[in-house]
C-alpha cells in the first residue's frame, strides 16, 4: 500500500498512470485489498505502457527518418558540386591539382582524341603514345565503354585495361598541369607578358 | 497479432498521426507519405515483439532498479 504510493511519486509513468482517475480509483481499491481491481488494474497498465512505449518509438522513427531524409538531401546538393572547380589555384601536386574532368563526349561531331586535347603539347603527348593506350582511350571517350568490354575488343585482361587508362590519362593530365604551372608563373611574374609561350 | 496489441497500435496510429507528421516536417511533400508508411509498418512489427507488461510485474521492476541504484551507492 505505501509501496504504492511511493513508486508513483518515483516514478513519472505511475504518477501519469494514476493521474487518471479511473486508475486512481482502482488503485484505492487495490489498497483495499479488493483483487478484481487489482487485475483491472494490471490489465490498463499493460495496454497504457504499451502505448507508452509505441509512442516513443514512433517518435524516434520519425525523428531518424527525418534527419536520415536530410542528410541525403544534403549530400544530393554537395554531389552537384563535385564537378565545379576546386583547388587548382593552390600549390598541390599537379596530379592533385587537376579537375576529375574528362573530355567532352557529347560532342557528335568529334571523333577523334586528338581532336579534343586543347593544347598542342596535350595533342602531340596523345599522339606519340602506344597504339594500344590510344585505342583504349578511344573505345572509353567515345564508345563509352568500360574496363570489361576494351579488354574484349582489344583482347587483354580488363586489370591491363585499367592499368593503361590510368596510365594514359595520367600522361594527358601531367602535361596540363605542367602548363598550368607555367601559365601560373607567366602571370605572377611583373614582367610577365606571354614570353613563356 | 494479439487483438490487445492491434487496438493500440491503432489507437497509437490514430494519435500520432499529427506527430508523426510534425516529426517529418523538414522531409520533401513528396517523401512524406513514404516515410510515413515505413513508421507505420515498423511499429507493427515493433509491436510484435514487445510484451504486454503487467502493473505489478512493472512496479517489482522499479523496485528492484532502485533497490540496485541504492546498492550501488
Amino acid at each position: 500500500m505505501a509501496k504504492d504510493t511511493h513508486q508513483n511519486q518515483v516514478n513519472p509513468l505511475l504518477e501519469y498512470f494514476y493521474a487518471d482517475p479511473t486508475n486512481k480509483r482502482l488503485l484505492e481499491k487495490k489498497q483495499q485489498e479488493d483483487q478484481h481491481a487489482a487485475d483491472l488494474l494490471d490489465k490498463r497498465f499493460e495496454v497504457y505502457y504499451l502505448k507508452v512505449r509505441l509512442i516513443s518509438y514512433s517518435d524516434k522513427l520519425a525523428k531518424y527518418l527525418g534527419k536520415n531524409f536530410d542528410k541525403k538531401e544534403r549530400k544530393q546538393h554537395k554531389q552537384l558540386h563535385l564537378d565545379s572547380f576546386t583547388g587548382l589555384e593552390s600549390d598541390d601536386p599537379p596530379v592533385q591539382q587537376l579537375p576529375s574532368r574528362e573530355p567532352p563526349v557529347i560532342d557528335c561531331l568529334t571523333e577523334r582524341i586528338v581532336d579534343i586535347l586543347p593544347t598542342q603539347r596535350m595533342k602531340e603527348t596523345y599522339i606519340n603514345m602506344s597504339d594500344e593506350k590510344k585505342e583504349v582511350l578511344q573505345l572509353f571517350t567515345f564508345e563509352q565503354l568500360n574496363n570489361k568490354e576494351i579488354a574484349e575488343r582489344i583482347n587483354c585482361s580488363p586489370q591491363n585495361v585499367s592499368k593503361l587508362k590510368i596510365k594514359a590519362l595520367n600522361e594527358l593530365r601531367g602535361v596540363e598541369a605542367d602548363e598550368r604551372k607555367e601559365e601560373r608563373s607567366v602571370r605572377r611574374s611583373p614582367d610577365g607578358n606571354g614570353s613563356a609561350n | 497479432m494479439n487483438e490487445k496489441k492491434k487496438e493500440v497500435l491503432e489507437e497509437v496510429l490514430m494519435e500520432m498521426d499529427q506527430r508523426i507528421n510534425y516529426g517529418l516536417l523538414e522531409t520533401s511533400f513528396q517523401n512524406r507519405e513514404d516515410l510515413k508508411q515505413e513508421i507505420i509498418t515498423k511499429l507493427a512489427e515493433a509491436v510484435e515483439h514487445m510484451d504486454l507488461i503487467p502493473l505489478s510485474e512493472f512496479e517489482r521492476e522499479v523496485t528492484e532498479q532502485k533497490k540496485a541504484r541504492n546498492q550501488g551507492f
